[in-house]
């Protein structure tokens, strides 16, 4: 008896203010890419102009992140302060609401356009997306990037003297890149490709991912290429280049 | 100083022995609550009557929910500041309403948990005369966190409810609540003794709460040549367990129940030592008022929201310890310049202490980092003057300014060389105007700014650049005061004491809105916010024992270049009231709230509910018999819901796309309460 009369009653109250269920937010699914398109060649700081041959980056998740209502400058605090947690009524930093989870070996000169997966996203105005470097541990030991987190081969040319160069990069446990640009609306109907782009030179900061590097100097004069690995300065000199944001976009192919 | 409480409570008791004689429920002669001369068209009032039949009173914080248009959510268990909702604010735990007890501010400026947190565990419900909302910042003495507006509890026992009693109460939810209060019937009503001791096992896991208060007023000195002198003295400790929130897909898939929870270690302590003295001294041509206060306070908390997502081997729970203790001193003066002009004028400053720290703790509690750890020291400080004049019996206005000054000196102490001193000063001018256009009808106009200072950790920020960080997009600012802009106009019918009808139409408007994230430590700046709405009530008074009371609140907060909805504010409440107590010795409150879907961030919603609570009581001769009904349809609602990232199940891959969570309300729970009048 007790019962059927609660249950009236809830309906009843229910009814008299067309009680609305909770909604969660509407998500689409996105591929992701390697796109290769940006990376040209591109002088450094010190006039070398630099062409690659190979160019391989080990990272984790990728996320894409919406900068919502936070105000530009508040974007700061956030970096700032790297912890993002999400919290019941408080708006969390770096807004992720984007992602596309798992180890990838982003290969931008013979993987260009290859897929890295679906990514799975909540509608949005979206402009950053981050990237968690890793060691690519999963590789045969004959790979170069094997244990490593980024690959590099090409050339470095300077008033005509041309010189062969490799580098091997190692980035800390949870370095990432954060915010690279990544300005899209995505909507429920939204069915873009997202690409991944690397460039070697910022054109609006003016900066260059081998800025610094004096590739003449490190020219060990036997006709062997230049080898910048962990340790060297040089090393340190790129591998903090590769941890900034203006170096990477993600765009629809 | 307890023991002087006490010993004045003993030789006291004979004077409030004769009480029991009181045949029927005398203690209230009226439900009528008639503000004769309210300042704002939204301004509320609620009296002893309608508190004293009141459903839901669990706590003093269930006494906001008294005010139309406010929203609590509890995100732990009973003893945890809750979540406040006012005018399109997500006041957080306090941030954005002001909150007074015994005319001191109670907001705690800089808490680790929540900037401005309130702690209302230390009020007991049987002391409280009265509550008066003041919703936005137009009355000069409206400070700090006064955005939305201001709540003021006055304590105190009025005649007709003065004497000894006795009551215990148990509850459905093994709740076992006693509570003494001592009230002379000799001495002013401004006196009181009270002791409360509570536990209460909740309605689900990890909902449980105790707590042990002692309350007390003294009217120490009341003359006409030296004034009164009011002490206020209060010892409060608690211990709460915090359930944290669940994931809808969970729920949704039987994984975790309705009101289920992934882990059960979570909770806090929170105690309090409260005091104030009040010194009011008629001048002759003048009044004077001076309020010397001080608190010392503790707080711990462990809380876990995220499971694995930060942590995947210790998990994610925090540990926040706060410590605080505060000296202030308020001066208020007012006196005629001129037979239509009042000069209102005032100040007060208020010296902290603080040290805090918040660190990740492991399954045992034992830290696994530190995120935060610091030491400081802060005042706040104000002046204000103004006039109140009255040209004619149906106009008054009141015009002024204030000024605010904020100033801090931040230690951190993981990082000893990182130490900064910041001032900070903001004016707000506040004016408010009232024509009475009829006997019964009366227009009102108000505008004032309003203020919220940051917090002590956003001073420590903001000093370094990340190497690469481009400055033209991410210029970084050093912390401010936030200021709200807010106007209000309305107007009130009151027809003798058979009705009052209330329209205020308000809005406000934020430039740059800071809202730290008190658990990722995030000071977030936010795009410029409006707030437009009303406020509706209706009181009916059929007889004066009888109170009918209908209260509608609506608000579009929204980002004013995006046009987005301001995430958790409530667009719609409404509450439909009944207070009912007859000579007879019956009494009886009813509430029927309900709460509109609320936007969450990207686009989710939260479910809309409606809730039906009821109180009844009967008083014969000494004994007092009360029953209390929360949530009568048994109604299966969400009280809080949220949405963000959590990671549970490490068995399922880690995603830190937000999700919808949720806290289940208290499903039906009944409460039956003896008082027994010594």
């Amino acid at each position: 008896m007790k019962e059927p009369v609660l249950s009236v009653l809830s309906l009843a109250t229910c009814l008299s203010i067309a009680c609305a269920p909770s909604q969660e937010a509407t998500r689409v699914e996105l591929a992701v890419a390697v796109d290769g398109g940006q990376l040209v060649d591109a002088p450094t700081d010190l006039g070398w102009t630099i062409h690659l041959d190979a160019a391989r980056v080990a990272t984790g998740d990728l996320e894409f992140t919406i900068q919502g209502e936070m105000h530009a400058l508040a974007r700061l605090w956030d970096l700032l302060v790297p912890p993002a947690i999400a919290h019941p009524g408080h708006y969390a930093g770096g807004d992720v609401t984007g992602a596309l989870p798992g180890s990838f070996v982003l290969d931008w000169i013979a993987g260009d356009g290859v897929e890295l997966g679906r990514a799975e996203l909540l509608t949005g105005n979206y402009h950053g997306c981050n990237i968690a470097f890793r060691r690519a541990d999963e590789l045969p030991a004959d790979d170069p990037l094997a244990g490593h987190t980024a690959q590099f081969a090409g050339t470095a040319t300077k008033d005509g003297q041309e010189l062969a160069f490799t580098a091997i990069l190692d980035l800390d446990v949870g370095a990432s890149v954060i915010g690279a640009p990544f300005d899209l609306d995505v909507d429920e109907a939204s069915d873009d490709t997202l690409g991944v782009q690397l460039r070697l030179h910022d054109d609006v900061s003016g900066a260059a991912l081998f800025d610094g590097v004096d590739f003449a100097a490190l020219d060990p004069g036997d006709g062997s290429p230049v080898t910048i690995g962990p340790g060297d300065p040089a090393h340190n000199l790129v591998r903090r280049a590769l941890q900034s944001h203006v170096f990477y976009t993600v765009a629809p192919l | 100083m307890l023991r002087a409480f006490a010993l004045l409570a003993v030789l006291a008791a004979p004077a409030g022995a004769a009480a029991h004689d009181v045949p029927k429920d005398r203690r209230y002669a009226t439900v009528v609550v008639s503000d004769r001369s309210p300042r704002t068209a939204s301004q509320r009032t609620v009296g002893p009557a309608e508190i004293a039949a009141s459903p839901r009173r669990r706590s003093a914080d269930d006494l906001l929910r008294l005010v139309p248009g406010v929203l609590l959510i509890q995100h732990g268990a009973e003893g945890k500041g809750q979540q406040m909702f006012m005018r399109g604010f997500d006041a957080a735990h306090g941030a954005d309403i002001e909150i007074k007890v015994a005319g001191v501010t109670v907001n705690e400026l800089s808490n680790i948990h929540g900037q401005g947190y309130v702690d209302l565990g230390f009020v007991i419900p049987e002391v409280v005369r009265r509550v008066t909302a003041n919703k936005g910042p137009f009355l000069l003495d409206q400070g700090n966190f006064a955005n939305a507006g201001t709540i003021r509890f006055d304590l105190g026992v009025d005649p007709d409810a003065r004497g000894s009693r006795v009551s215990y109460e148990f509850g459905s939810t093994l709740r076992h609540r006693g509570v003494f209060v001592h009230a002379p019937k000799n001495m002013a009503k401004e006196t009181f003794f009270a002791v409360e001791a509570m536990t209460d096992r909740g309605f689900a896991a990890a909902r449980g709460a105790q707590r042990a208060t002692f309350l007390g007023q003294i009217r120490l000195l009341d003359s006409k040549t030296h004034g009164a002198l009011d002490l206020t003295a209060g010892v409060y400790a608690a211990k709460f367990d915090a359930p944290g929130a669940v994931r809808a897909d969970d729920v949704a898939s039987g994984r975790v129940d309705f009101d289920g929870v992934y882990r059960d270690d979570g909770g806090g302590r929170s105690n309090r030592l409260f005091t104030a003295l009040r010194h009011q001294l008629d001048l002759g041509v003048g009044k004077l008022e001076q309020r010397l206060h001080g608190q010392l306070r503790a707080l711990d908390l462990v809380e876990d929201f995220t499971g694995y997502l930060l942590d995947p081997i210790a998990g994610d729970r925090r540990n926040q310890r706060h410590r605080f203790a505060s000296l202030g001193y308020q001066l208020e003066y007012r006196r005629p310049l001129h037979r239509t002009v009042e000069l209102l004028a005032g100040g007060a400053w208020q010296g902290d202490l603080v040290r805090q720290h918040d660190v990740r703790v492991d399954v045992r509690h034992e830290v696994v980092s530190r995120n935060w750890d610091l030491g400081a020291g802060q005042h706040q400080a104000h002046a204000r003057a103004g006039i109140r004049w009255r040209p004619v019996d149906r106009f008054v206005l009141e015009a002024g300014a204030r000024l605010d000054l904020m100033a801090y000196d931040v230690r951190d102490r993981i990082d000893p060389d990182r130490h900064a001193r910041k001032v900070l000063a903001l004016p707000s001018p506040r004016i408010n105007a009232s024509v009475r256009l009829a006997p019964f009808a009366t227009l009102f106009f108000a505008y004032g700014r309003g203020l919220r200072a940051p917090e002590a950790r956003a001073v420590l920020g903001g000093a370094a650049v990340p190497e690469d960080t481009a400055l033209d997009r991410y210029r970084g600012g050093p912390a401010r005061i936030v200021a709200s802009d807010s106007v209000e106009v309305g107007t009130r019918f009151q027809h003798r004491e058979l009705v009052s009808a209330g329209l205020a139409l308000f809005g406000t408007w934020i430039d740059r809105e800071l809202v730290f994230d008190h658990v990722s430590a995030v000071n977030i700046e936010l795009n410029r916010t409006r707030r437009l709405g009303l406020d509706f009530d209706l009181a009916v008074w059929p007889r004066r024992w009888l109170q009918l009371r209908q209260d509608v609140s609506l608000v579009q907060a929204r980002f004013v270049e995006s046009g987005a909805p301001v995430p958790l504010a409530p667009p719609f409440m409404s509450a439909t009231g009944l207070t009912l107590v007859h000579p007879s010795g019956f009494r009886a409150g009813a509430r029927f709230l309900v709460v509109g879907s609320r936007a969450l961030p990207h686009g989710a919603r939260t479910s809309a509910y409606a809730l039906l609570d009821l109180s009844l009581g009967y008083r014969v001769g000494p004994l007092q018999l009360d029953l209390q009904i929360d949530n009568v349809t048994n109604a299966h609602w969400k009280e809080g819901e949220y949405h963000y990232a959590s990671w549970w199940d490490r068995s399922e891959p880690r995603s830190t796309i937000p999700t919808l969570h949720f806290l289940a309300g208290p499903p039906l729970t009944a409460r039956i309460g003896a008082t027994l009048w010594l």
